[in-house]
């Protein structure tokens, strides 16, 4: 019973925290990018700006619903929660840190579900995010969102394809699926005698592609050909408004979140700290959010930084470098381990 | 966790039924590709079946798992193949309902 | 209870595959398909088999159901004119042969629901979880290797035909 409490408890804080991170997020893209381009940002809601992103939810409340005709009402009144609702879901497996307590013998572990398939659950459920973006765009009964969706759905099932195999890559390394296990297996020993055994240092070009593909995946700049204001007015969302706007900007950035606490678990040893291994679960759980919260800045950092690629620059990108690079890193990790 | 297999094997039918329902009625060549899809995954959830009632408490048969993951597989190639030859048969006859099949150029 | 859970999903999956054979949109039948592939994956999950659950959504919902509406929306056939030669008279003509057929194969499978053996229901009753991945390998890459090794090269041929088909589509455009 008590167990039960602290796992809906746990379910509670981590979505409090995903959402509320979400918006904070939103806020740090306006600011960082005010600090890139030499602007102030948002400064006028509450102190320095603080209270912008609640300014916004409440703005976006009491804004106007538009449903273009033509199309089905149903599917586009549906898509928003499609593209959010994965999103938030895969976040349950995210182990934010080590052991809490113990309660009547059972571990109350730092993730809402510990799965032994946790790696694989993470893709397929974060790979349904694409069924908003696609029929967000077709049921907007207009050009640009439809040719928004369409960019979306190639675009994500080329790049979900080299992230998994990525993915794959890691998994052989610590023979396990379980993503608490895989953050467990970099922490058990050092490199060179200092160097914390971190997959980032083990797969330095697992970790390179990894990352780019998140770019990819979340459809975040400079691969963000699903919105790509320049040409497509505002993509798959152009006839949204209202709190189903929200919904998609909310997913979009809780997208991003889960994909940064993925690449953390992966490639940074998730909620360890080097030269500290019996850290108490709060100071690992401190340093999973920082790293993570490096991931974001990396995340708003390019968006400000890199021009857009053309498409078909993508797609090349996608299948004629990364895919080959993947299906390589693949065979050195199997005969490094081999050997 | 005990549910008879039984009752997986009818639900298979009834979905594989239907599925063929769908093959022979739709002359949409996507609705008939998404069809053989449907018994594609009855013939999965047979495997399944099969898989639960030749398993005891000691011993956990997993041949039908196993093969359900090959038809995921065989489906997956199926699904690929037949999309691309209904853009073909798109790029040729401006439609994709079976009956310009006959029509030819 | 159990019972009562595997109920509603085998319905939920029943009336998603009624919906993909009779939806006039094909986004629709699309949608109802990825309806009665979650059903399916829940019933997976039900019985103990989580792998296949997951590979499931990852392989049907995140790879195959993708690339259908990506062709739909491709060929721009979610429109109501894609679906006039399927109107219902036509579907109707076929209707007794579909319920003749149907309703065969739903005989058949209840007739041999009711034959086969196997395991006693008393040595299956405590049986908890199947979906060990450790036990599943063993027997994927145990028992049934060449069967694994067939299937990567089924793949193989497959995205071989695929390019190849696409491919030789380009070249009598450009010619």
């Amino acid at each position: 019973m008590t167990v039960l409490l602290a796992t809906l408890l746990k379910v509670l804080v981590i979505f409090g925290c995903l959402i509320s991170a979400a918006g904070i997020s939103t806020l740090a893209e306006r600011k960082i990018s005010a600090w890139i381009q030499l602007r102030r940002g948002p400064n006028r809601v509450g102190p320095f700006g603080l209270l912008q992103p609640l300014a916004d939810g409440i703005k976006f409340m009491f804004k106007e619903e538009f449903v273009p005709p033509g199309k089905s009402r149903f599917l586009f009144i549906l898509a928003p929660a499609l593209a959010a609702v994965p999103a938030m879901m895969s976040v349950a497996v995210i182990p934010f840190t080590g052991r809490i307590a113990e309660i009547d013998g059972t571990p109350i572990l730092g993730s809402v579900a510990d799965l032994d398939m946790g790696a694989i659950f993470i893709m397929a459920v974060s790979g349904l995010g694409v069924y908003g973006i696609i029929l967000g765009g077709w049921a907007s009964n207009s050009k640009y969102p439809l040719l928004g969706g369409l960019r979306a759905a190639a675009q994500m099932i080329s790049y979900e394809l080299s992230m998994i195999l990525i993915i794959l890559a890691i998994v052989a390394m610590s023979g396990t699926l379980n993503l608490r296990e895989i953050a467990d297996a970099q922490n058990d020993h050092t490199l060179l005698g200092f160097l914390p055994a971190w997959n980032v240092f083990l797969q330095p070009l697992a970790f390179v592609l990894f990352v780019i593909c998140t770019f990819a995946e979340t459809n975040r700049h400079p691969f963000d050909f699903a919105e790509c204001e320049s040409e497509l007015v505002g993509g798959f969302h152009t006839e949204y408004s209202s709190m189903k706007f929200a919904l998609f900007f909310i997913g979009e950035y809780c997208a991003m979140i889960v994909m940064a606490c993925l690449t953390t678990t992966l490639f940074l040893g998730g909620a360890s700290v080097p030269f500290w291994a019996e850290a108490p679960w709060f100071i690992g759980l401190g340093s999973f959010v920082f790293k993570a919260a490096a991931f974001m800045f990396l995340f708003i950092w390019v968006r400000w930084s890199l021009p857009r690629f053309r498409y078909d620059q993508l797609m090349a990108l996608g299948w004629k470098v990364f895919l080959p690079l993947a299906i390589t890193n693949i065979f050195i990790t199997g005969l490094v381990l081999a050997l | 966790m005990n549910i008879p297999p039984q009752q997986l094997l009818i639900l298979a039918g009834i979905l594989f039924a239907i599925g063929v329902g769908g093959f022979v009625i739709r002359r949409n060549l996507i609705v008939v590709l998404m069809s053989i899809e449907l018994m594609l995954n009855a013939a999965n959830l047979t495997f399944i079946a099969a898989s639960r009632m030749h398993s005891t408490s000691e011993v956990q048969n997993l041949d039908g798992a196993v093969f359900a993951i090959f038809v995921i597989c065989v489906a997956a190639v199926e699904a690929a193949v037949g999309l691309a030859l209904v853009i073909a048969f798109f790029r040729r006859h401006q439609s994709i309902s079976l009956d310009s099949l006959g029509a030819g150029e | 209870m159990e019972q009562l859970v595997f109920y509603s999903l085998g319905l939920g999956a029943v009336i998603g595959a009624l919906g993909v054979v009779t939806a006039k949109n094909p986004i629709l039948s699309v949608l109802s398909l990825l309806w009665t592939f979650f059903c399916l994956a829940c019933v997976y999950l039900l019985i103990g088999f989580e792998f296949l659950a997951v590979a499931q959504i990852l392989v049907y919902a995140g790879a195959i159901m993708v690339l259908f509406l990506f062709v739909i929306m491709l060929l721009n056939l979610g429109t109501s004119e894609a679906a006039d030669f399927d109107t219902a008279r036509a579907m109707g003509r076929r209707l007794p042969l579909v319920l003749l057929v149907g309703c065969t194969l739903a005989a058949l499978s209840i007739l041999a629901a009711q034959q086969v053996g196997g395991t006693s229901d008393e040595a299956r009753a405590d049986l908890r979880s199947v979906g060990s991945l450790t036990d599943l390998a063993q027997v994927m890459f145990g028992t049934y290797l060449l069967a694994f090794e067939a299937a990567s090269i089924l793949l193989l041929a497959g995205t071989v035909a695929v390019v190849m088909l696409a491919k030789r589509e380009r070249r009598k455009n450009a010619a």
